[in-house]
């Protein structure tokens, strides 16, 4: 539902993204994996849109999305920035309210939901500068979900987690997905990435190199090759 | 050649000896400027001070226009060679020092507080410009022109205002015109002060003179128009003719008197 | 606590309302109305606008240091309203005085949010706010330098610091349009300065347009500073103290800070012209020396706790 169409992208005149095509549908948890400098985040940014491709479309639910007024658009996509972090050291419930601020309505169920979903319910009403890097994530994560969106954007929404709590936010991810969302991930996690997502991309510099299952993208000849990695069993990482 | 000789000779000791009249006076002060204007022949002025004839400030302003002006500093006074300076009590002093020791012959002139005091000083000026004659004529003239002057029935009590509320108390030049023009002086402290705008307000005079020193705006002056005074008498005079005790003082007190 | 505040403003209005040369107490009409009451109403007028303006930019650039005074636009109005007020602009027509202020704001606002968006809204920032805050005083003194009234050099200290003295109602009108107008568009950028706290990306993707934003913010700022500073001279750290001060007890979000700054800054300075009125000295003391009395110490531990936390 929501599509990317031959677009590229350079700053300045540093390529980003070349020519690059893809669509994301409801009840779908793909995950977007690369190296460095690959344009992961970019994309993302061009599918928010944040910022305009220099050449192609994006498309939300058939209709160029810079057509859509911009209120319209934050209603119906949710973006979270990698590192996310809150300049003022607001509530808990403060941040996460401010997911409904597309709505114009400061619904206190959307609000409550999201906490509950993300297990801060007694963390409500601590400041956010006095929580720990974990805790204060899952508070950026919640306000996404708050806001309800049709699509999902995130980028690296488990970094600075532990591992079952990065297994928590990958499980609620997929239910959100399963809820009828389209949810698009960055994760640089290769292993967490094989265990949730429902669909790989992978991208290489600036190129879509591989889209597809796990077992199709994460094996020597594919992925090995972009991260000069090898696969093991169970999409188990190893050197090369 | 003899003959010319000796006559040239007779001609230079007659000079000596005789009392020369400065040819050559220079005022180092907006207040000696008021008297070497009314008392001295204008070919004999070297110089004035640099405010003679800004009209805001100098109570002869008209007089000085076309007569050269030089700051109170060595460099710009001893070129001209002045065979008599008048300065002010203090300011100038390095130069009036230097003239003196020169052999110049300063004359310093202190504050004029009264009409007594500027009586004193217009003989004191007009004898050192060997214009005696002319200073006794000034001083008459003054004198008729206060005795002129109408009285008021009853007593007035005036304040006078100038930027940022000040105002002169008993025993200034301010308060001599005001004495001299039948009028009582308002301000309840002797020498130089501040009445403050709530006073004022609070404790009204019969009539409020006010003293603008620039024709320019200013904060200090805009309080003299504050719309809490508006209801009050007034009497709007240049500060110029306030700001030195001279021959020029004597309009103050006619257009304070004229009011009436 | 906005109720608090406004409370303390009230009692803090009818102190200013009886205090003054004539004597304490609501003695005479005519002081009360013409004299008391205009400087009363412009304390909060211009307090309001100034501590607003402050909550704004420090919303707006994520900086705790934010504050009109130190970004240099109360200098740069206070330069705007000098030009215009010395050489008569404002004696052929009123309104250039508040115009003057304005653009003169708006001068500096624009240079200051240029450099944000080349240097970032850090430690750069407040440094080249100093300096267009240097720049503009002086200018200012060396307008008064070369003003025609003999005066204006010595009214220097009411530019850079700011006064409320002998104010009328006239000085009222010339800057309520301004500041209300300014107050107008400040107020209501609550939820815009809430977004942005997660960052201008991240606001820009729940729906706020960040050059609105940023444009509504300069031209509030200017002419709520600007309406100020062009009646009362350039009163400083009243848009660092309140915002600073109240983010303690109310919360740090800053769309709740807005409202409560206002009344806030209106205290502040009641209480600060106040001060100026009752301290036994010959000539009253310029409003910005209480001001910077407290809003200097206020500086040092916020830029002391931001460098601990950094």
């Amino acid at each position: 539902m929501i599509a990317a169409e031959q677009v590229t992208f350079a700053r300045g005149h540093r390529p980003i993204l070349a020519d690059v095509s893809l669509s994301f549908h409801p009840g779908e948890l793909s995950v977007l994996v690369g190296p460095n400098g690959a344009g992961k985040s970019t994309l993302l940014r061009l599918l928010a849109g944040l910022l305009p491709p220099d050449r192609g479309t994006v498309l939300l639910e058939g209709e160029p999305l810079d057509r859509l007024a911009r209120r319209d658009r934050a209603r119906r996509i949710g973006w979270l920035a990698q590192g996310a972090q809150a300049a003022w050291g607001m509530t808990v419930r403060e941040i996460v309210a401010l997911g409904r601020l597309p709505h114009g309505d400061g619904s206190a169920a959307a609000i409550d939901r999201a906490l509950g979903r993300l297990g801060l319910a007694s963390l409500a009403g601590r400041r956010i500068d006095r929580l720990s890097g974990g805790e204060a994530k899952r508070a950026m994560i919640a306000r996404v979900l708050a806001g309800e969106p049709r699509v999902l954007l995130l980028d690296e929404p488990t970094a600075n987690l532990d591992p079952a709590a990065a297994f928590a936010v990958m499980r609620l991810l997929r239910e959100v997905a399963a809820e009828g969302r389209a949810v698009v991930v960055v994760l640089h996690d290769l292993a967490l990435a094989a265990r949730f997502a429902d669909r790989i991309v992978l991208l290489s510099e600036g190129r879509l190199v591989a889209d597809g299952a796990a077992t199709s993208v994460l094996c020597d000849s594919t992925a090995g090759r972009v991260f000069g990695v090898r696969f093991g069993a169970g999409h188990a990482v190893l050197p090369a | 050649m003899w003959s010319s000789f000796s006559a040239l000779l007779v001609l230079l000791l007659a000079g000596v000896g005789a009392e020369a009249k400065p040819s050559r006076v220079v005022s180092l002060n907006l207040c000696a400027d008021q008297f070497v204007l009314a008392l001295a022949d204008r070919d004999r002025i070297a110089a004035l001070s640099p405010l003679a004839a800004d009209p805001a400030l100098s109570a002869a302003a008209e007089r000085a226009h076309g007569l050269a002006r030089v700051r109170p500093v060595l460099e710009e006074v001893l070129p001209l060679r002045p065979d008599l300076a008048i300065a002010g009590a203090w300011g100038g002093a390095r130069v009036a020092a230097v003239l003196e020791a020169r052999g110049v012959r300063v004359l310093r002139l202190g504050l004029a507080n009264d009409f007594p005091d500027i009586v004193a000083q217009t003989r004191a000026v007009a004898e050192a410009l060997g214009e005696a004659a002319r200073g006794e004529a000034v001083v008459q003239a003054m004198a008729s022109r206060l005795e002129a002057a109408p009285r008021p029935a009853r007593s007035t009590r005036v304040l006078v205002w100038e930027a940022r509320g000040f105002t002169a108390g008993a025993g200034t030049l301010a308060d001599a015109v005001l004495r001299a023009a039948g009028l009582a002086n308002a301000a309840p402290f002797a020498g130089y002060g501040t009445v403050p705008l709530e006073r004022l307000v609070a404790a009204p005079p019969d009539l409020l003179v006010t003293l603008s020193a620039s024709a320019f705006p200013s904060l200090s002056e805009a309080l003299l128009d504050h719309p809490a005074l508006a209801p009050l008498p007034r009497l709007s005079l240049p500060a110029a003719w306030l700001a030195c005790g001279g021959p020029d003082t004597v309009r103050a007190v006619r257009a304070l008197t004229d009011r009436r | 606590m906005t109720r608090a505040l406004g409370l303390a403003a009230a009692v803090l209005a009818l102190l200013s309302l009886a205090t003054g040369a004539a004597g304490f107490g609501l003695l005479d009409p005519v002081v009360l109305w013409e004299v008391r009451a205009p400087r009363t109403a412009l304390a909060v007028l211009v307090g309001s606008g100034l501590a607003v303006s402050g909550a704004v930019l420090q919303g707006l650039l994520r900086n705790r240091l934010a504050d009109p005074g130190l970004l240099g636009v109360t200098g740069g109005a206070s330069l705007g309203a000098v030009l215009a007020y010395y050489w008569g602009l404002s004696a052929a027509l009123p309104i250039a005085l508040p115009a003057g202020g304005l653009a003169g704001a708006l001068a500096a606002a624009a240079s200051v949010l240029a450099v944000a968006a080349r240097a970032g809204t850090g430690s750069a920032l407040i440094l080249a706010g100093i300096g267009v805050a240097a720049i503009a005083s002086s200018l200012v003194a060396m307008a008064l330098s070369l003003a025609p009234s003999p005066f204006a050099l010595a009214e220097i200290t009411i530019w850079l610091l700011g006064s409320l003295e002998d104010r009328s109602w006239r000085d009222v009108w010339l800057a309520t349009p301004a500041v209300a107008a300014g107050l107008a568009l400040l107020l209501p950028l609550g939820e815009r300065l809430d977004a942005l706290a997660l960052g201008e990306e991240t606001a820009a993707s729940l729906g706020v347009s960040l050059g609105a934003t940023v444009a509504r913010a300069a031209f509030g700022t200017a002419l709520a500073v600007g309406g100020g500073a062009a009646v009362a001279g350039g009163v400083g750290f009243v848009g660092l103290i309140v915002p600073n001060l109240l983010r303690a007890a109310i919360g740090e979000r800053p769309g709740r800070l807005l409202v409560p700054c206002a009344f806030g800054g209106a205290a502040l300075l009641l209480a600060a012209d106040l001060a100026v009125r009752l301290a036994p000295l010959r000539q009253e003391l310029r409003l910005g020396v209480l001001t910077a009395l407290i809003g200097a110490p206020v500086l040092l531990v916020v830029a002391l706790r931001e460098a601990r936390a950094a």
